[in-house]
């Protein structure tokens, strides 16, 4: 099966002042399409920065981004953003629903700008409200849900124009165990039933039994697993 | 609408103070000009209209000395060349003592002539016999307006009691003139029989002008008639005579219309704020839809629209806002006029769909180029949701040299403008924006200088919360440095407007204690302050030279005439004394003007040397009774009088080239020992009642030209006030922004024991050497303004040279305004944080 990201020897560091952090140093991942990694690292080892390589909001200093045959880093920064918008779904640890639209319209936005236009929105939000459990809430504003709907919102937000990718960056960080684990499931049901790519970061183990693969990002190299961390 | 749009729009919509702040600001702004532009406007309507019915279907005008022509002249054209469509006209204005008192154009015909010339008749609302038979036979009759009559109260078979040249006469209304198409044309307008009218001016055998039709059915066309004229008197079209009218007040539209922009760049940096403020605020939001796949031309326009819709509102509603400004400047404006330049009556504003979609187009895009910058910022918004923010103010700390050095650019680029605009007066004023915009890059730089200076003592003033308060401003530079800067704008618009009026009136001053030596001035009372051309009675000069007290006597003749297409004032005046002292020279040699004068040359004004690029050597070319005759200029003077040009000449040139022995003034020395104040009113006794004679002392006369000075500047007042409101709207929204986005910040502060008492003062003592620091900058930056204001601005609108004088009062003034604004500006957003829950600080993030 082709891959649908290949990470090339990618190497990343950001420079505060006078000093340089070295976060990434020579990163080599490929991923086939339907596959869910869980990308594990701790606070700080360089995860974010990894998932916003993919989705073309960073550059690396170093190497090459290949997805969907596309490499990305030789993408402006115009071509960057409209590739995100179709290929890219986003799900974020503080959720980030746009508080100023509704549930409704945070759905629409993506869907918006992917398909120029509303034809055949309502069903597929519908649908997808209602596999996420939140297809009462079509009108609310964000803020009045609780974090666990909220997180749900923005899964649906996160598939609603078909992307080929998921990228999760510790969708359950800021959820009770409860909620987590039923984001987690329903992230797992949708990706699969979609033949969905999915990377998730995390810090926490407790997710990983869903994974079709761990990857272990220390001191800026994917590490072998060490499960008695 | 987008959702991006959507959401962008809500937002605006949930910071509603913000978001009506800025529009209010935007709407001051745009009142301002198009009040100013209406207010001119409809004076300048008003006097076409008044034009047009005195005009009426004439072509052509002959005129000569502004004294008078003889009416010879019009014999012999109807007479001996039989030219059948010609009119004499005799003209002055006249005021008339009624509740209220109107200010009309009295004009003395042929009303046999007439026909062909003015409607009037056929208007007028008794039947053309009755006015032939009543003009005629009623002595001293004149016909009115329909709007005088009804704004007056008097009608047909009343008397009415007028004024000029400080007599009274009496004349009876024998009818009443009426346009039913255009009610307003003959409003300032009054009609006589022309022997009537030479009665009361005393203009025996003086004509005002011929009027003219000339057509294809002419005897003569217009080459054939100027050459049988003698030389003393010229042929014009009749547009041409109205062009140089409205032309005479041309630079003092234009100076108000460049005042007026002042308060739109004010209210231009006011949206620059607020939009900037929204983007910065923003930057989590825009971050998120970035990640989203929304593209930075997709930020940049909504942002644009956004500021498109701040601005078009703020234009209409300032549009209805600035029509009730122009209603009320329309008064002083007209005022102003009346005193410098022209007499008018206008009693109603007038809109034209010009000036609406002028207004339109400066509102509108005076905000969107203001929101440029911000919409552009907003794009450089990373997608990214942790925005680091110490970041963004380590960044901004470390920019702040090279910012130094893009200010210093912007300064460069208004010097620039300015240096090659010319006499542009509007494209100078363009410079005032990158000169502006130049200063504010200044601020974070000084805001880190100043905090660290006055730390210690706030510190010591104000206790721990003190040196928290000085240091928290280098921290948050780059949302202070914005509030700060927009401050300092507006304080320095302050204080540029007041220093240069200040400056104006010290050197008005200074002109005036210069000019103004004799004892003793005599003129009689005219409409028009700054024109003195009402005649005193014959002999009173032969008079006054048999008082004993007498030592000398100044005669002085000043008129209006026209060189080419320009109307300048022509002053013949005696120098019994050494003058040297009087007149301070920009060219020409001091010491042998005198001589030259007495030669027959002449010395003209600065405004005069500026408009037309004459100086010394050069000469002037204009229509006297013998005919056009050319006086060499032997010095350019200084004289603040008058912005249109003045030439002056000794009185004994003048009487050899017109034969003219009136007089507009006279001015007296007395012996030693004699008091100023029983000679005047010695005169006065000697003078009788009859005749308003205005007798001042030099003193007297210094205090009312000062007076009319202050007058003009009312309107530049009224202007500057609102500059200051806007700058105050700016600063509030500023302010209110700044503190209302700290809620986090100052949760925490609360988290970690402050009590809401502390905030309170954290906040207040914080503004406050927010405003004390603009305050400080606005100082150099205002008197930066003041020298444009006086060296480009007014130099270039009027020609003169003014001195330029700091103002203590004004400096001080402006910081103890920007501390008190700002802290005023800050008491809702401290009063809201200071009860914040510091649970607060706990949630998210
Ligand atoms: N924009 C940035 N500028 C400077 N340093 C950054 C930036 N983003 C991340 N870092 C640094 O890079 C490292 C990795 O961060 P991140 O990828 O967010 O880690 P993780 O998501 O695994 O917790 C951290 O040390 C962090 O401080
Ligand atoms: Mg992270």
């Amino acid at each position: 099966m082709p891959n649908i990201i290949e990470l090339i020897n990618i190497h990343k560091s950001y420079k505060e002042g006078l000093s340089v952090y070295d976060v990434l140093k020579g990163i080599n991942i490929n991923l086939t399409q339907g596959e869910i990694v869980i990308l594990l690292g701790k606070s700080g080892s360089g995860k974010s920065t990894l998932l916003n390589l993919i989705s073309g909001i960073d550059l690396p200093d170093k190497g090459d981004i290949i997805v969907d045959n596309l490499n990305i880093t030789k993408l402006s920064e115009q071509n960057r953003t409209l590739f995100r918008r179709k290929k890219i779904g986003f799900i974020f640890q503080f959720f980030n629903l746009i508080p100023t639209l509704t549930v409704e319209e945070n759905l629409l936005l993506p869907y918006e700008l992917n398909y120029k236009n509303t034809n055949g929105f309502n069903k597929k939000a519908k649908e997808l409200l209602d596999e996420v459990g939140m297809l009462s809430r079509l009108k609310s504003y964000p803020d009045i849900l609780s974090g666990g709907e909220q997180q749900r919102i923005a899964i649906a937000r996160a598939l609603i124009h078909n992307p080929d990718i998921i990228l999760a960056d510790e969708p359950t960080g800021n959820l009770d165990y409860e909620n987590g684990k039923a984001v987690i499931n329903l992230l797992d049901n949708l990706v699969r039933k979609n033949n969905r790519t999915l990377i998730m970061a995390t810090h926490s183990q407790e997710v990983i039994g869903i994974a079709d693969r761990i990857l272990q990002i220390k001191d800026g190299s994917i590490q072998p697993l060490n499960t008695n961390q | 609408m987008k959702q991006h749009e959507k959401s962008s729009l809500r937002y605006l919509l949930k910071h509603p103070v913000q978001l009506i702040l800025s529009i209010i600001g935007v709407a001051i702004g745009v009142a301002v000009v198009i009040s100013i532009d209406i207010s001119s406007n409809s004076a300048m309507k008003a006097f076409e209209l008044s034009m047009d019915g005195i005009t009426g279907k004439t072509t052509h005008i002959i005129y000569g000395s502004p004294a008078g022509i003889p009416d010879s002249i019009f014999f012999f054209l109807k007479l001996n060349k039989k030219l059948n469509k010609i009119a004499p006209i005799v003209e002055k204005n006249i005021i008339t003592q009624t509740n209220p008192p109107f200010t009309l154009n009295l004009l003395g015909v042929d009303i046999f002539a007439e026909k062909d010339f003015r409607d009037f008749i056929e208007n007028a609302d008794i039947s053309a016999g009755e006015i032939y038979g009543k003009l005629l036979s009623v002595s001293n009759s004149v016909l009115v307006s329909h709007s005088f009559s009804e704004q007056t109260g008097k009608s047909i078979d009343d008397t009415l009691k007028v004024k000029h040249g400080g007599k009274y006469y009496i004349l009876n209304v024998v009818g009443i003139l009426k346009d039913r198409n255009n009610p307003k044309k003959y409003e300032s307008l009054a009609i006589t029989d022309i022997s009537t009218a030479k009665q009361i001016f005393l203009m025996d055998s003086l004509l005002s002008r011929i009027d003219l039709i000339i057509d294809e059915k002419s005897k003569y066309d217009e080459n054939q008639i100027a050459k049988i004229l003698p030389e003393n008197v010229q042929l014009t079209r009749s547009e041409t005579r109205t062009k140089i009218s409205t032309q005479m007040i041309s630079a003092f539209n234009l100076n108000l219309t460049a005042m007026s922009l002042l308060a739109l760049i004010v209210g231009m940096f006011l949206i620059y704020n607020t939009m900037t403020f929204s983007v910065v605020q923003r930057r989590r939001h825009i971050g998120l839809l970035r990640s989203l796949g929304i593209t930075r031309r997709e930020i940049f326009t909504t942002v644009l629209l956004e500021s498109l819709a701040i601005g078009l509102i703020g234009t209409i509603i300032g549009i209805f806002l600035g029509i009730l400004l122009g209603n009320y400047l329309l008064g002083l404006v007209t005022q102003s006029i009346n005193d410098l330049y022209f007499v008018i009556t206008v009693r109603e504003i007038y809109i034209s769909q010009e000036t609406i979609l002028k207004t339109v187009i400066i509102g509108i895009l005076a905000t969107v180029i203001s929101a440029l910058k911000p919409a552009y910022e907003s794009t450089k918004t990373p997608p990214r949701l942790v925005v680091l923010r110490s970041f963004a103010e380590s960044k901004y700390k470390r920019r702040r040299f090279a910012m130094i050095l893009y200010g210093l650019g912007s300064i460069s680029l208004s010097i620039l403008i300015f240096a090659v605009s010319g006499k542009n007066v509007l494209f100078s004023f363009i410079g005032v924006l990158p000169l502006m915009i130049g200063f504010t890059f200044f601020t974070p730089a000084f805001v880190i200088f100043f905090s660290n200076i006055i730390k210690p003592f706030s510190k010591k003033a104000f206790g721990a919360i003190g040196a928290m308060a000085a240091k928290g401003l280098a921290n948050s530079l780059s949302r202070i440095g914005i509030a700060i800067s927009a401050l300092a704008i507006s304080l320095a618009a302050a204080i540029g407007v007041g220093t240069m009026v200040n400056s104006f009136r010290i050197t008005v001053v200074n002109w005036l204690e210069t000019r103004l030596q004799k004892d003793i001035y005599i003129s009689v009372p005219t409409l028009i302050s700054r024109f003195n051309d009402a005649t005193i009675p014959e002999g009173l000069d032969t008079l006054l030279t048999k008082l004993p007290e007498i030592k000398n006597i100044t005669l002085y003749r000043e008129l209006r005439i026209t060189e080419g297409n320009n109307m300048i004032h022509l002053i013949g005046s005696s120098f019994p004394e050494d003058p040297s002292t009087m007149y301070v020279f920009k060219e020409g040699n001091p010491n042998d003007i005198w001589q030259k004068l007495k030669q027959g040359e002449v010395m003209v004004t600065e405004p005069y040397s500026y408009r037309t690029n004459k100086g010394v050597g050069d000469s002037v070319e204009i229509l006297t009774d013998r005919g056009l005759k050319k006086f060499r200029i032997a010095g350019v003077h200084y004289d603040y009088g008058s912005d249109i040009g003045l030439i002056f000449m000794e009185i004994e040139t003048y009487r050899k080239f017109w034969d003219d022995r009136k007089l507009s003034g006279i001015g007296l020395f007395l012996k030693k020992d004699y008091d100023v104040q029983e000679t005047i009113n010695k005169i006065r006794n000697l003078m009788g009642t009859d005749q308003e004679i205005i007798i001042r002392s030099n003193k007297d006369l210094l205090n009312s030209s000062i007076e009319v000075f202050d007058r003009t500047f009312i309107v530049t007042n009224v202007l500057q006030i609102l500059a200051i409101v806007v700058a105050f709207i700016g600063v509030l929204s500023a302010l209110m922004s700044l503190q209302l986005e700290r809620t986090k910040e100052i949760a925490i502060y609360r988290a970690n024991g402050m009590t809401p008492g502390d905030i309170w003062k954290y906040l207040n003592l914080q503004t406050g050497i927010m405003g004390f620091i603009a305050g400080i900058l606005s100082i150099p930056l205002g008197n930066i303004l003041a020298l444009v204001l006086i060296y480009v601005i007014n130099k270039r609108s009027f020609g003169w040279t003014l001195q330029f004088s700091i103002i203590p009062e004004l400096l001080i003034e402006a910081v103890i305004v920007g501390v008190i604004s700002a802290i005023l500006a800050t008491i809702y957003p401290a009063y809201k944080m200071s009860r914040i829950s510091p649970s607060l600080a706990l949630r998210e993030e």
